[in-house]
């Protein structure tokens, strides 16, 4: 392609340049981010006054809200009972149960009564445990819904219209929402979390649904109750056995409706105060994939409290085939493959388009070559020999080299289709699957870079998501048929952000790989996820 | 059945009387007493009230003891009637909607510890614009409306609120028996103006919860009775502001309204003199000059008062944010 003289200056221009423009650029990105943060505190009371209650909707469900309380801060506490006092829904009690051993503090809490006719104080004889707690106050509560809450945390006015709303539209079993951090003295809101739609891989690996739930009481007590020896992660042991046992409904309301108050002792400041949390959080995981009948163990992850792995074993052979690739890429796809497969251990098999078969002897592994034909990948992935299959649309090397296997197992371990996060040389996410949002499939994150923190929650997340971009993605055969076939499925999509596979190193080494990936490195640059930002988050993806 | 007793203060103007007696009288809560109490009117507006409202109990005074004594009076005769409950304070300019009162109650037997309950109160010539929510003092430590000439949407649930707006209020008898001032509910060395926020501010630092009930609504004309002497307003309000202030906050709070208060007297008195309103400027310096000559008036009565706070101040430092 011949390019004019000031094209190619201008190139040549840039190329010098781009060294200095890329920190600036990145610094600038980081106070796009930081002021974000900081706009959100006016977002937020601006939110707090706004009105959610869609009153075309009509709810006669009555909420008992539980409360455990052991020797609080009156401040705290008071401020806990007027957010519920304020509800604009006003078919709830409240249900506190004191187990507070301070003459004064049981007093401040019994005084409650005095507020409200529907707050009923039930006494604990002696502070056990938080689940034995909120079991007492769970056995009088009347409502047909519960819903927890902690003695210091906020609602938001319309939080439990908002979600009685939602049931009634939804008929679930489990409705939660979106909420956000508040500061110890409860001036300034801080950290939202938008949480995604039901999503049951990534509540494997973290208790993201969290404040503010409803949970249908008929299902609580079916299911007798928080676990005693769940203690720390009590609410999301009984999430998954509601979940698991009852087969329920969940639901979610895209909305901040709750302020978690960050106190000293609370776990919104720093989870890694209370250890016993992890131990608890993997008892609860191993039980759940007990009760699913799934054979993987459960990793505690040391460096991000409160998140677990679950790691799949297979040691099953693997078909990989590879995309067709353009006739001058063809010498660096080679190079890609023996980067790919060095040093495998399970065998694999490799199906390829018939220009490979010169470079067939290089390679440690099974090639079969195929004519290229039109529907390519569909027959490629009827004739693999293989249960487990993964399609290489574009080249990218895992970074640790078991993830190719890890890809394959967890594809088989979930039974769905799998794709990894693509990254860039610098960590930036190149391709994490699409997600629904108001605009159709928006790619999800890209831009970002692996592990930053948006508020959505992390972009190293494993998420349930739309559909996967079809770069690279594993599955079952069959499954991945009905992919190439373009026929309508019900596949659920996982992108295993456990797994990173990287591109950027590969082109950087392979000069004559310009172009290769063209389309994913040059929006690489571009795009910054417009919905991380607060005032876009309707448009926020699933 | 409890009883609820209306009272009416009336000043000449004996036009508005007619259609507020009957807006009280088409209440669909039975149980009722209505007490007029005449501040020395000049015109017909006593036996205007005789002739057409044979039931409304009437108390004359000699001369014109304003709206504090006017009303304390009112609420004294009406606690000696048995089994009178709530007193519901009627502007003579108000109206209100037939289940007014109903609501307004069903509310309040939710609430043990509540004091003031409010409707929502709309503008009287138009029902779209609010004109009061509820009142608070702000900050810059001036007593302020909320909601004021705002559109009016539906959707508002009943919350806690710094204070009730006196134009069409409802006030439960425990909170008045529990006066520090013997029975005295309103102060009367106010005078005008302010008596609302100083028993809202009183009601909040004794701990005592006053509620926004919207589904309730009552319409207010607004200034009917002294509207006409906007110099005179401005002078009471600034006067009996310093008084509000002094009598109720803690110290700490007031130290740290202060810089914010003079702030803003100085914006006023900046923005009346842009406006071309020498004298009216004039009247609020006046009157903040003699509502600090006053102040040792007060000192007594916040003496006293701060005996019975018992709110916290970061609370209440956050409840007179937005006043809610």
């Amino acid at each position: 392609m011949e390019y004019s003289f000031q094209a190619r200056l201008a190139a040549k221009v840039i190329r010098r340049v781009k060294f200095i423009l890329l920190p600036i650029k990145s610094v600038y990105i980081k106070y796009l981010n930081l002021s974000a943060r900081r706009n959100y505190h006016a977002w937020a009371v601006h939110n707090e006054r706004a009105c959610f209650v869609d009153n075309g909707v009509k709810t006669e469900q009555k909420v008992s809200i539980v409360v455990p309380a052991f020797n609080t801060d009156s401040d705290h506490f008071l401020g806990m009972v007027y957010s519920v006092i304020n509800q604009h829904y006003d078919n709830w009690e409240l249900i506190i149960v004191n187990a507070s051993s301070e003459p004064a503090s049981i007093d401040k809490i019994n005084n409650c009564t005095d507020l409200d006719t529907r707050i009923k104080i039930v006494g604990a004889k002696e502070n056990i445990s938080i689940s034995s707690n909120t079991n007492i106050g769970i056995a009088p509560a009347e409502g047909d819904f519960i819903a927890f809450l902690d003695h210091d945390d906020l609602l938001h006015p319309c939080a439990l219209h908002a979600l009685m709303n939602e049931q009634a539209l939804t008929d679930a079993d489990i409705i939660y929402s979106d909420e956000d951090k508040v500061t110890h003295d409860g001036s300034r809101y801080y950290g939202p979390h938008c949480k995604p739609g039901w999503s049951p891989h990534l509540m494997e690996n973290v208790n993201y649904i969290n404040h503010l739930t409803v949970i249908r009481a008929k299902l609580v007590r079916k299911v007798n109750g928080l676990n005693d020896d769940c203690n720390g992660a009590q609410d999301y042991d009984l999430l998954h056995r509601i979940i698991d046992i009852c087969n329920a409904r969940v639901s979610n309301v895209a909305k901040i409706l709750y302020h978690w108050r960050s106190a000293e002792t609370s776990t919104a400041r720093d989870i890694s105060t209370k250890t016993y949390i992890f131990e608890a959080g993997k008892t609860t995981l191993t039980r759940h994939l007990k009760r699913k009948n799934i054979n993987a163990s459960v990793k505690v992850l040391g460096d991000k409290p409160g998140f677990y792995k679950i790691e799949y074993k297979s040691a099953d052979p693997i078909s990989l085939i590879v995309g067709p690739v353009d006739v001058f890429l063809r010498p660096a796809c080679v190079n890609w493959l023996k980067e790919l497969i060095l040093d495998h251990e399970n065998p694999i098999e490799i199906i390829i388009e018939d220009w490979f078969k010169p470079y067939a002897k290089i390679l440690d592994a099974t090639i079969i070559t195929c004519l290229p034909q039109k529907d390519f990948l569909n027959h490629a992935s009827r004739i693999a020999k293989y249960d487990n299959v993964i399609v290489f649309k574009e080249a990218a090397v895992p970074i640790e080299k078991e993830y190719l296997y890890e890809l394959a197992a967890v594809a088989k371990g979930i039974n769905s289709i799998v794709q990894p996060i693509i990254v860039g040389s610098d960590r930036t996410i190149i391709d994490a699957g699409l997600v629904e949002s108001k605009y159709g499939l928006q790619p999800l994150f890209k831009g970002l870079k692996y592990g930053d923190n948006t508020f959505f929650g992390n972009t190293d997340w494993v998420r349930d998501i739309a559909r996967v971009s079809e770069s690279i993605y594993a599955g079952h055969k069959s499954d991945i048929r009905k992919i190439h076939s373009k026929q309508k499925d019900d596949l659920s999509h996982v992108v295993w952000a456990h797994t990173v596979f990287e591109t950027r190193s590969y082109l950087q080494s392979n000069k004559n790989l310009k172009g290769f990936n063209s389309q994913l490195t040059q929006s690489m640059f571009e795009v910054r996820m417009v919905a991380t930002t607060w005032d876009e988050q309707k448009d926020r993806s699933e | 059945m409890i009883k609820v007793a209306y009272i009416v203060v009336g000043w000449n103007n004996q036009d508005l009387l007619g259609e507020c007696f009957d807006s009280i009288n088409s209440q669909t809560y039975a149980d009722k007493l209505i007490v007029y109490v005449d501040n020395n009117s000049s015109d017909d507006s006593v036996e205007f009230v005789k002739k057409n409202y044979p039931e409304v109990k009437i108390i004359e005074e000699g001369t014109n003891t304003g709206f504090a004594k006017g009303n304390n009076i009112g609420i004294k005769a009406a606690l000696k009637e048995p089994g009178v409950g709530y007193i519901a304070l009627i502007n003579s300019d108000a109206r209100l909607e037939p289940k007014w009162t109903q609501q307004i109650i069903d509310f309040s037997l939710l609430k043990p510890k509540g004091a003031l309950f409010q409707s929502m109160t709309l503008d009287y010539y138009n029902h779209q614009i609010i004109d009061s929510t509820h009142i608070y003092i702000s900050h810059n430590g001036q007593g302020t409306q909320a909601g004021w000439r705002y559109y009016f949407k539906s959707e508002l649930g009943p919350s806690k609120v710094f204070g009730v707006n006196a134009a069409a209020c409802m006030i439960t008898r425990k909170f008045i028996e529990a006066q520090p001032f013997r029975s005295e509910l309103f102060d009367e060395r106010l005078f005008m103006y302010l008596e609302d926020i100083d028993l809202a501010a009183r009601a909040t630092v004794m701990g005592w919860d006053n509620y926004l009930v919207p589904n309730a609504r009552a319409y207010h004309m607004g200034s009917v009775s002294s509207g006409k002497n906007p110099g005179f307003s401005l002078y009471m309000t600034f006067r009996n502001n310093t008084a509000v202030l002094l009598k109720n906050l803690p110290l700490s709070i007031l130290i740290k309204i202060l810089p914010k208060l003079v702030r803003a007297d100085i914006e006023t008195i900046k923005t009346l003199r842009r406006a071309d309103k020498k004298a009216e400027a004039a009247k609020v310096l006046k009157g903040r000059l003699v509502g600090i000559i006053r102040l040792p008036l007060f000192f007594g009565r916040r003496m006293k008062m701060s005996r019975y706070r018992v709110i916290n101040k970061q609370r209440l430092w956050r409840l007179m944010d937005k006043g809610y």
